[in-house]
């Protein structure tokens, strides 16, 4: 093929995944500069968000064998759910179990390692969205009758430095006494969610879903969903294609229909046990040496 | 109107066009206007055209595009767009020499949606290649010293395994 014009060539660059764009970087000069510019990495998400409105994921597995236990850190194909990549695998799983996915955000993912303290970023069980980083969080409150704790959700913006503290409903708060450990912070078409532990009336367990309208206001927590919930072991582990919710038992891990409540077992073919699930979008971001 | 006697609804219209190579074709006004470099000329020359002269595509090429402009003429509905999305893979399925032509007419006559379609059946070819092969392919001269060619190597090894 003879030489093509300069933007055209970037427009079929645009449209590579990330592992050739890597690959690229070392073909010549000019595209060594224009895969790492700004412009290009953000024209990139761009394109690939209209390609593809799902997130992939990334997981966090652990399985014994006979000889080591292994923890890896791997991306799911937003189809198949099958591993498109390792990025982390350490058969020393003493060692790397202690470390735990925080978050992630058009290609950034945030690991926190409990004994180096390597990456440390904001807060353990946080969550991104919206160019604000979310956690749960209890504050203490004075007022005249004395002091009190009261649960919310913290975002910090990104743009501004300012974080904002929206209050969590009643109806969360008090679920989530009773079902300790199966509350979730994630992100539902765009919104911030809750997946909030539950019991129903008749002592029945449920999830309840709830999406946060608009930061700082409480009245703006929507419940939209109610999943029922069938073993006491579940644990909810976060969203797959804006519809379905991983629930993972101690056998297995299963996929719930947010809206039919339809349950099957997830189509991954990999016999590990799944301990956490997050969305992920892969990106050409370049992190410079911290 | 149109210079010849059909009054017919506009969708009948039909607009000359010349290639390079001197070749004249006639084309619905609704498959050329897919090219906003074909529209805008229609648009400022008004009715007095005769024939658009398109000087940087060849005939073979053109009616590859016209080919393409027909086919998405009309609004698809939700019932055709399997088997639209199957013309179009079948559509990009050409010579690499053929490719590069429409890619450049497409680009020329700016006809966007063509354009990202051609655009991303390169990047699926290319994506599992080597960067030698790339350089050969696009004919790009390597312009990094050895040393720095490793350096930029290691830095993405696992972008090789």
């Amino acid at each position: 093929m003879e030489k093509l014009p300069e933007d055209l060539e970037i427009q079929i660059l645009l449209r590579l995944p990330v592992k050739a764009l890597l690959r690229f970087q070392s073909i010549c000069k000019l595209w060594y500069s224009g895969i790492r510019s700004p412009k290009f990495i953000s024209d990139h998400c761009e394109v690939s968000n209209t390609k593809n409105p799902y997130d992939d994921l990334i997981a966090k597995f652990y399985t014994k064998t006979d000889r080591y236990d292994l923890v890896n850190v791997s991306t799911l194909s937003h189809e198949t759910l099958e591993v498109v990549d390792t990025h982390l695998a350490l058969s020393d799983g003493a060692r790397f179990g202690d470390m735990e996915i925080v978050s992630s955000c058009n290609g950034v993912v945030c690991l926190y390692d409990r004994l180096d303290h390597v990456v440390v970023l904001i807060c353990y069980m946080g969550t991104y969205n919206d160019g604000k980083y979310s956690w749960f969080a209890c504050i203490m409150e004075e007022s005249t009758q004395g002091c009190y704790s009261r649960d919310v959700v913290i975002s910090f913006d990104m743009s501004n430095d300012v974080a904002i503290s929206t209050p969590l409903p009643n109806d969360i708060v008090k679920a989530w006494e009773t079902r300790l450990g199966q509350n979730k912070l994630r992100v539902l078409g765009g919104f911030l969610a809750v997946i909030n532990g539950a019991r129903n009336g008749d002592g029945t367990q449920c999830y309840n879903i709830w999406v946060l309208g608009k930061y700082g206001v409480m009245e703006s927590w929507n419940k939209l969903f109610t999943i029922p919930s069938f073993q006491d072991n579940e644990r909810p582990l976060g969203f797959w294609r804006n519809c379905k919710l991983f629930v993972v038992t101690d056998a297995e891990l299963v996929l719930v229909d947010i809206v039919t409540q339809e349950r099957c077992r997830s189509p991954s073919s990999k016999p590990w046990e799944m301990i956490q699930v997050f969305s992920f979008k892969e990106s050409s971001f370049v992190l410079e040496d911290l | 109107m149109a210079s010849s006697t059909s009054g017919s609804s506009s969708s009948s219209k039909v607009v000359k066009i010349r290639s390079s190579d001197n070749e004249n074709f006639e084309v619905e006004e609704a498959a050329a206007a897919r090219s906003e470099t074909i529209k805008k000329l229609l648009e400022d020359v008004g009715d007095d055209a005769d024939v658009i002269p398109l000087p940087n595509v060849d005939a073979k090429t053109l009616v590859k595009v016209m080919e393409w402009c027909k086919k998405h003429m009309d609004d698809v509905d939700e019932l055709n767009k399997e088997e639209m999305k199957t013309w179009d893979a079948e559509f990009v399925d050409m010579d690499q020499s053929c490719l590069y032509n429409v890619l450049l007419a497409a680009n020329f006559l700016n006809i966007k949606e063509l354009l990202d379609q051609l655009t991303q059946k390169v990047a699926d070819m290319i994506k599992g290649k080597s960067p030698e092969e790339i350089r050969a392919t696009f004919n790009i001269k390597n312009d990094f010293t050895p040393e720095e060619e490793a350096e930029i190597r290691k830095q993405n090894a696992w972008a090789f395994e």
